[in-house]
């Protein structure tokens, strides 16, 4: 049941970076993470400490990979620009398992449910997804 | 400068949404770990998307220069914004005629705040031509790569790249020459250092004229009659009609407009006046003049000449009378593809013009096709131009074809022999 979303993930990511298509990157990132998701249910229902290294994984393959495409067609660029953009690539992998590592801490915090932290955590996606959505169509 | 969303900025939000939505829905904290980085990067791309003001300049180390020289174009990038950007790429379209030698286009470059940077790139100047380089575009990406920034940047630099002139030893010698003088032997007979003829002297004779050995045998005075050096008047007659022209940008024109710059040069160094006389959709010409500015003058109009296409008829009554002065010698450079140019030259002739056509051959252009019947109408086309070439004789005018693998100075030498010859002939 997770093999499979796991290998149409890779096979989308193969075929996107292939292809040169984009949309290809988000749909196989996607069932990676769906392929994440499923297997959580097949295991213990604690969590699983291994979440920071999955969420690495894969923004790291989201930015290879997109990284690859921006590079379509290809223009040869001066010595050290390849290099700081692999830095920079690098450090938002870190970053991501720094942030994902304080993310897991913070569910991991023993507080007890109920309808209001349910609200909170709502209003909080929605806010999160809103503030992405003003800020994509805010004059730069 | 025009902001586009990156395909990145589209995946991320996606990401983002499914996987909170996903966590909201299963209740696992372990997806809201996945999709935080992903709503994190956007929000801190997003918040530090700038704008970059890029002000692009490009310099040539030279404005004018000869078909097959190099130039070196340097293009200064400069930001007016207080951030810098990682990678800014640049390309500089260089249009037919122009080709990178040395340098990449285009190129990655990475562009401090406040600091200019330079890209140099060599161009060769393969066709002649008037060009204007600079029209480039730039592209940068922000810090997350969430949007793309294109920019056109009008960095205009003029380029002028003269046609190189042809090694040309011999020229056509025209039939009669013009009064002033000049470096041509005239057939007329009076003051000048060529010896014509002996004659008894008559009063009104200059002494130093007399020949004495020549009277001291005879008895009486004898004196020497000589040609005197005068200039000509050639008009240089180039068929703008139509030309073939190969993928590369090589073609009849270019040909033409070459062989005419090596004529202009080498008959305006021998002190005749030169006019030119483009015959096409439009209609150019310059009156004929001699020195080097009216060498200038010639190259500049030579290099803007171009096909226009027209398909109204015209016929030598359009061109100006006194850009064809009389005891011209006028040196067509044709393809004698249009019928509108074939027919003028032969009324030239009529006219009683001293012409003489160079037919820039198109055949090295064309091909005779696969198919057996392109094949037979290629033959055909070439028994037909052989047929035009034959009439053009037959009328008295020296056409000879020059192909584009043979040296100029060799088309022009068959054409004096077939004056010669011709000249022969009609005593």
């Amino acid at each position: 049941m997770v093999l499979v979303p796991c290998v149409l993930g890779v096979l989308a990511l193969v075929a996107a970076l292939v292809l040169g298509r984009s949309p290809g990157v988000t749909i196989g990132v996607a069932l990676l993470g769906g392929a994440y998701g499923g297997s959580l249910f097949l295991g213990p229902r604690g969590l699983d400490v291994w979440a920071p290294l999955e969420a690495t994984a894969l923004v790291l393959a989201a930015e290879l990979a997109h990284w690859s495409l921006e590079l379509r067609p290809w223009v040869a660029a001066e010595p050290g620009v390849l290099a700081r953009r692999a830095a920079t690539v690098a450090a938002t992998a870190a970053g991501t398992l720094a942030v994902s590592a304080a993310v897991l801490a913070a569910a991991s915090a023993p507080v007890r449910g109920g309808v209001g932290w349910e609200a909170v955590g709502v209003t909080a996606a929605a806010s999160a997804l809103a503030v992405v959505v003003r800020l994509a169509r805010r004059p730069v | 400068m025009t902001r586009t969303a990156a395909p990145k900025l589209r995946a991320y939000t996606a990401l983002a949404a499914i996987g909170l939505l996903a966590a909201l829905a299963l209740r696992r904290a372990e997806l809201v770990v996945l999709a935080a980085p992903f709503a994190l990067l956007l929000g801190l791309g997003l918040a530090a998307a700038r704008t970059p003001d890029v002000r692009v300049e490009l310099a040539l180390d030279r404005e004018r220069v000869l078909e097959g020289d190099e130039v070196l174009a340097t293009l200064e990038l400069q930001l007016q914004s207080s951030v810098g950007v990682e990678r800014l790429d640049v390309v500089l379209p260089l249009p037919q005629g122009l080709e990178a030698t040395s340098g990449k286009n285009p190129i990655g470059v990475r562009v401090p705040a406040g600091e200019p940077r330079r890209v140099a790139l060599g161009l060769r100047c393969v066709r002649w031509g008037g060009y204007v380089v600079g029209d480039c575009v730039v592209r940068a990406r922000d810090p997350a790569g969430l949007f793309v920034y294109e920019a056109r940047a009008l960095a205009a630099a003029p380029l002028r790249v003269y046609p190189r002139p042809a090694e040309l030893r011999t020229l056509l010698d025209p039939l009669e020459t013009q009064v002033f003088a000049g470096n041509q032997v005239a057939r007329a007979r009076g003051d000048g250092i060529e010896f014509a003829d002996l004659r008894q002297f008559v009063p009104g004779d200059r002494l130093r004229r007399v020949n004495w050995r020549a009277s001291a045998r005879r008895g009486e005075l004898w004196v020497n009659d000589r040609h005197p050096e005068r200039n000509a008047d050639v008009i240089l007659f180039l068929d703008t009609f139509v030309e073939a022209r190969r993928g590369d940008g090589e073609g009849t024109l270019t040909l033409a407009v070459r062989a005419a710059a090596a004529l202009a040069r080498r008959y305006l160094e021998r002190r005749d006046r030169v006019g030119l006389v483009g015959f096409g959709g439009v209609l150019t010409w310059l009156l004929p003049e001699t020195g080097l500015v009216h060498l200038y003058r010639v190259t500049e109009t030579l290099i803007g000449t171009e096909v226009t296409v027209n398909y109204a008829w015209k016929d030598v009554e359009v061109i100006p009378r006194r850009t064809l002065p009389p005891k011209a010698l006028v040196l067509a450079l044709s393809p004698l593809l249009d019928d509108r140019a074939v027919a003028a030259l032969v009324d030239l002739r009529a006219r009683g013009f001293d012409l003489a056509v160079i037919e820039i051959s198109p055949v090295p252009f064309t091909g005779p096709g696969r198919d057996p019947s392109d094949a037979l109408a290629h033959r055909l086309w070439l028994l037909d131009r052989e047929a035009l070439r034959a009439r053009y004789r037959r009328a008295g005018i020296a056409v000879v074809e020059w192909q584009e693998d043979a040296p100029f100075a060799s088309a022009l030498e068959e054409v004096a022999a077939y004056r010669r010859s011709a000249r022969r002939v009609r005593v």
